[in-house]
């Protein structure tokens, strides 16, 4: 057992600055793969959801095997297939391109798809919450359904949509760690990277806070804009 | 601009919401279309806004045939029951959203909702939400939205359904106010027979997605074509008796009916009378009329009702008096009394053959 008041907490071979100065590219590669993926995934959620709610039979039931798919899959297979396995296939079936993806192009991807499927549902869920009688007061009205989503539907939807999908963004700015699997250092794994360096080892702690600090003061004010959204759109109910 | 509804049937799976019913709206008219839940009165009402599109059958309007137009293309305003305004916009927003749609100026569109704020008495509230309203003021921003861009026609579904008794009374006093002054061919549906005598120019009684009587309020009320709408338009006593040579039998009543069954043959019958229509005598004196015994005086309100027995029916008989009668007679529950009709209305059921 160590005693615990005799490890001394600011002591090793790098300095606090140092460790600070690595792990912050780190933590911006975290930011960058989280909002594109995001970005992706909301975008792309949305067609989805339409197709499921509105989309002629066919085009409904392969919405929903992508829901299904990409939901039932672990991300973490999904970035090994995309990095990995992807362009093997493109290799070995003689693809007339080739499939070879950057760890950040990878990892953007497989989240952006992965976080599609469950954005599509809370669009689904959403949109489907509006009463019949807000599209028929649009159409009595003489605004036609594509209008009226935009300007009927959508806006009242989102104040339902928003607060679960910026939940999704916080466990999908933690769920990045994954990435480092198909080699992307970002912050969990330059974390990984400092403590196991034996040089480093007297300050596991300080290095640990530190990666916690930067997680925390990157996901908080998330939470906060989260509430700021919803008190927005759901002005005047 | 007049409605015409041709034959339309409409079914929801097995249900037969409307059965081959026919309508005429004159233009200018306010029309109320009054029947019980399942009676086919809102499904009428939204196959004309173009919310449901009949099986069979064709609307017109004016002379234009719009069975198969889309709801957005009839220029038709509706007003929901439960408001169904955009609660993520101004009072302003969704009274200008009619006219934004068909793309008028901002200026017209300024002028309009302003007159219409005007109209429905609510300047000044134009920057709230709807959240932030009552249930009568919401109802009153439905309307306005509705009328907004001069429809052809006002419809309206049970406009006042959710609103509580006093808002309601104020809010139809003001329709029919409103209706009036700008003369929209307007059809409202209800099912409080109250409320369609007292708003509207005609009333049309469904059930079972028929048509079963329309006319001017005091014509339906007077003379209700079926048992069915005599029981739905208010409370009415129900006697069995009989009908014999033209006359109407009823324990030692025996009233000369005008028209009911001139044949000797007795055959039974069923009588409607209104609590309004029986008197209270202390004696019989020759009177027609039947013994009964006070079971239950209520005062309060415009009229006493009475609760008596009729001892030689084993009937609980409804009567309404004015207060200065009950006073006269000085009626307590245990008295025994005579209950004599002023009217009594016959409905004889088809005559059954047999071969």
């Amino acid at each position: 057992m160590t005693d615990l008041a005799s490890v001394p907490l600011v002591f090793g071979a790098g300095s606090t600055q140092g460790y600070f100065m690595e792990l912050l590219p780190a933590a911006g590669l975290t930011v960058l793969i989280s909002i594109a993926s995001m970005a992706g995934a909301i975008m792309l959620g949305l067609p989805i959801a339409l197709t499921r709610l509105y989309g002629p039979a066919p085009l409904r039931w392969l919405a929903l095997l992508y829901v299904e798919f990409f939901r039932g899959i672990p991300v973490l297979l999904l970035l090994y297939f995309l990095y990995f396995v992807l362009p093997d296939i493109a290799v070995n079936y003689a693809w007339p391109w080739s499939m070879k993806l950057s760890p950040l192009t990878a990892a953007i991807l497989g989240f952006g798809l992965n976080y599609a499927a469950y954005e599509s549902e809370i669009y689904r869920a959403g949109i489907s919450a509006i009463p019949a009688g807000q599209w028929e007061a649009a159409a009595s009205l003489g605004m036609g359904p594509a209008l009226t989503f935009r300007r009927v539907i959508l806006p009242q939807a989102m104040r339902t949509i928003l607060p679960p999908m910026t939940n999704d963004f916080v466990a999908l700015f933690k769920d990045t760690s994954v990435a480092s699997v198909i080699t992307v250092v970002e912050l969990n794994k330059q974390y990984q990277i400092l403590v196991n360096n034996p040089a480093n080892y007297a300050d596991y702690l300080e290095i640990a806070a530190m990666t916690a600090v930067l997680y925390l003061v990157m996901s908080v004010p998330l939470g906060h804009l989260s509430r700021y959204l919803e008190q927005r759109w759901s002005a005047g109910s | 601009m007049s409605i015409t509804i041709k034959s339309v049937t409409k079914r929801f799976g097995k249900f037969t919401a409307l059965d081959n019913v026919s309508l005429e709206v004159p233009s200018g008219s306010l029309v109320a279309l009054l029947g019980s839940s399942g009676s086919g009165k809102t499904t009428l009402l939204r196959i004309i806004a173009g919310l449901e599109v009949p099986d069979v059958g064709s609307v017109l309007i004016q002379d234009e045939d719009i069975t198969h137009a889309s709801a957005q293309q009839r220029n038709v305003g509706f007003v929901f029951q439960h408001y169904a305004l955009f609660r993520h916009m101004t009072v302003y927003e969704n009274v200008a959203f009619g006219l934004r749609v068909r793309g008028r100026p901002d200026g017209q569109v300024c002028e309009r909702v302003t007159e219409l704020l005007k109209l429905i008495r609510l300047e000044g509230l134009d920057q709230r939400y709807p959240g932030q309203l009552s249930g009568g003021q919401r109802q009153r921003v439905a309307l306005a939205r509705a009328l907004a861009a001069q429809p052809r026609l006002l419809l309206l579904d049970e406009p006042f359904g959710a609103l509580d008794a006093k808002v309601r009374q104020e809010l139809r006093t003001w329709l029919r106010r409103l209706h009036d002054e700008i003369h929209v061919t307007s059809l409202f549906v209800t099912h409080d027979q109250e409320e369609a005598f007292a708003v509207a120019d005609k009333v049309v009684v469904m059930q079972g997605g028929k048509i079963e009587q329309m006319g001017a309020p005091h014509e339906v009320f007077d003379h209700p074509a079926s048992p069915f709408v005599m029981d739905f338009l208010g409370n009415v006593n129900v006697f069995q008796g009989r009908v014999q040579s033209g006359r109407l039998l009823l324990g030692n009543i025996d009233l000369a009916a005008h028209d009911a069954h001139p044949q000797e043959e007795e055959r039974p019958a069923t009588f409607y009378v209104r609590p309004h229509e029986l008197d209270i005598k202390r004696s019989a004196n020759g009177t027609p009329s039947l013994k009964a015994n006070v079971l239950h005086l209520n005062p309060a309100g415009p009229v006493t009702r009475v609760q008596l027995l009729a001892v030689d029916f084993g009937l609980t008989v409804h009567v309404e008096l004015s207060h200065e009668r009950r006073a006269e007679l000085g009626l307590s529950p245990g008295d025994t009394v005579y209950v004599a009709p002023r009217k009594l209305r016959v409905f004889l059921p088809e005559p059954e053959y047999t071969i």
